[in-house]
């Protein structure tokens, strides 16, 4: 009987073997193969003395492997923590830390990564490294197993105790204050989202299913147990592709698939280089965005294109998983100023649009946007005060149970009874689907100590990104600054999607008449540097 | 009209990359992709600074991912270009 997101492959596995589970760069993985390996690994890790609860982290990129390395750790009864093998290690050490874990499932070019982890004494004590490679680990690196050790293991599942209210995953998202914060995913909320979706839109033993986000980033989720529990077949997209528009559609059309998940930037980034044609993709049924807007003028693009499929806007945070809301296009948008929905609660959701006092607003009057349903997130990992400020109980509510979640997004609820997302209430952006905290990126700055004073700020981009992250820097005197210097430093400190990639230099930052920094100043000399393609 | 030579163009390149792109690349051969330097934003502007700085259009669909692997590939890139090939 399904009940936990692992048992959706031991269902395939029994009742069709030897259909494809899983393909990246001509490896083939059968839904049989991906059960016997995965049920391996989980006797592995009973067996090294990982228990129910334990925190597994996985530093690789996406794979086959990855994939045997996420259900071996659910079928262990643990919870897996995927990471991002390029995120730099004082980030990574960061988030290792928090989930209090020895295991470290790895593979991949991570070799200087491992070894910059590893040379702290404190860290080599307590971690150890199962290495998910089909070859050994790089030099240096000591693994306590490698996927060559897995014959020795039982072929069977392991005996389980989990229940559905366990968690499956926790994954980390940018924190303002320059720590990134996990948030912890159950089985029962991806269930939720996947028998929603897979009811919604059809999902079928035939779909071949792309799988463009990297595992670390919550859509993933969607992809791999959406494809699992309809017994399809998931083709991981090589993330280099994503530096060559054409190429991705090269492969939509070779693997011929059938459903195609991604960030807005991505389908905007084809659309600009314009390498779809007309009635391009005949297999392509299903075309779903999340993570961020994805502009109308690329959207018409599209659908102008690709008349046979459907076009569907996803809308949600991570802390309620996957998704909340949808918005099925219904027919081309005839105006490039057109604003597409986030549309309507996905099955046990509610999206709630209240004002300050968390009652709800007038139909067409904007609130904060607030989630109620099965989704929701216990919470942060060991972060009980972050917790109470973003999940709140249901207002007149009576079970402790029963919570809402501030999405931090401005929203109307329209007559229609749809949902319209307006902006943020914060400082965070998104940029290429990643929510970036622009308070991570200054404390980031702030610590090189090079700089007197320094503001990010996101401004709108005509280009496809989405979102610019512009930086405003004064250098202390006597220190030698360069954009390119301070690009290089903070690549040590965040990830390459936090980068800014506008600066401007200040003898002084501009000031509001209060002395703060003005931001909105900021803004405006920042939004006609544009960069245009052509 | 002599095609100038490849560790030239390499110079012309780090200088493009540190002024107009903002990336530091410490040698020609630094994998740009597997060190996070290089981004779908960042070919896109690169691809602009040629046609700006070396007069040079390179089409987007003509590009292979091991073209864009290191400066030394782009530079071979821009030679070739230069003298007629594709």
């Amino acid at each position: 009987m399904t009940s936990l997101l692992q048992h959706w492959v031991t269902e395939q596995a029994g009742r069709r073997p030897a259909a494809g589970a899983v393909v990246f760069k001509g490896e083939r993985l059968t839904y049989e193969a991906l059960e016997v390996a995965s049920n391996r690994l989980a006797h592995l890790l009973k067996d090294a003395g990982c228990a129910r609860g334990d925190r597994v982290c996985l530093l690789t990129p996406k794979s086959p492997a990855a994939i045997v390395g996420l259900l071996g750790v659910l079928k262990a009864d643990a919870v897996y923590v995927p990471l991002d093998p390029g995120s730099p290690v004082p980030r990574l050490e960061k988030m290792i830390a928090s989930c209090d874990n020895r295991w470290i499932l790895t593979s991949g070019a991570v070799g200087p990564t491992l070894e910059a982890l590893f040379a702290s004494p404190g860290f080599a004590d307590t971690h150890s490294i199962g290495w998910l490679g089909s070859d050994g680990p790089p030099g240096g690196i000591t693994a306590q197993f490698s996927l060559a050790d897995l014959p020795a293991y039982p072929t069977t599942p392991p005996p389980s105790t989990n229940g559905l209210q366990d968690p499956a995953h926790i994954l980390f998202t940018s924190g303002s204050t320059g720590t990134p914060k996990g948030v912890v995913i159950t089985h029962a909320s991806v269930r939720r989202f996947i028998e929603w979706a897979v009811s919604y839109f059809g999902t079928a033993p035939t779909d071949r299913i792309s799988g463009h986000p990297p595992l670390h980033f919550d859509l993933s989720t969607f992809d791999l147990f959406g494809t699992f529990a309809a017994g399809a077949e998931l083709h991981l997209v090589p993330p280099e592709l994503n530096l060559l528009p054409h190429k991705l559609a090269d492969l939509i059309r070779s693997a011929e698939l059938t459903q195609w998940f991604s960030v807005p930037s991505v389908l905007n980034y084809m659309a600009k280089f314009d390498v779809v044609e007309d009635g391009d993709f005949p297999s392509l049924r299903r075309v779903l965005w999340c993570g961020e807007v994805f502009p109308t003028p690329a959207l018409i693009y599209w659908m102008q294109r690709l008349p046979h499929a459907s076009f569907t806007n996803l809308y949600g945070p991570t802390e309620a998983t996957i998704a909340s809301s949808y918005y099925t296009v219904p027919s081309c948008p005839v105006s490039e100023d057109e604003v597409i929905p986030i549309g309507q609660a996905c099955g046990g959701e509610e999206l709630l649009v209240l004002d300050e006092a968390l009652g709800p607003v007038p139909p067409g009057e904007m609130g904060e946007l607030y989630i109620r349903g099965a989704g929701l997130s216990p919470g942060y990992w060991r972060d009980p005060a972050k917790t109470r400020g973003a999940f709140l109980p249901y207002p007149g509510g009576t079970d402790p149970a029963d919570r809402i979640y501030r999405t931090g997004d401005l929203a109307t609820l329209g007559p229609d009874g749809l949902v319209r997302f307006l902006g943020r209430a914060d400082s965070q952006i998104k940029t290429r689907g990643y929510r970036v905290e622009l308070g991570e990126i200054e404390a980031a700055l702030h610590a090189l100590g090079t700089l007197r004073e320094c503001a990010v700020v996101g401004v709108p981009s005509q280009d496809f990104d989405g979102v610019a992250i512009c930086c405003a820097f004064a250098p202390l005197a006597g220190t030698d600054v360069t954009p390119a210097g301070l690009r290089e430093a903070l690549t040590r400190a965040l990830p390459s999607y936090m980068l800014p990639s506008r600066w401007l230099e200040f003898a002084e930052l501009p000031k509001t008449t209060n002395g703060k920094i003005d931001r909105r100043r900021l803004k405006e000399l920042f939004a006609p540097e544009t960069v245009e393609a052509q | 009209m002599t095609a100038p030579s490849t560790p030239s163009v390499q110079a012309e390149l780090a200088v493009l990359f540190a002024k107009d792109l903002h990336i530091d690349v410490p040698t020609p051969e630094t994998d740009l992709w597997a060190t996070g330097r290089l981004d779908s934003v960042a070919v896109v502007e690169l691809l602009l600074q040629l046609e700006k700085r070396f007069g040079l259009r390179v089409d987007m669909e003509d590009l292979d991912f091991d073209h864009l692997r290191s400066l030394a590939a782009i530079a071979a890139l821009v030679a070739a270009r230069r003298n007629g090939g594709r």
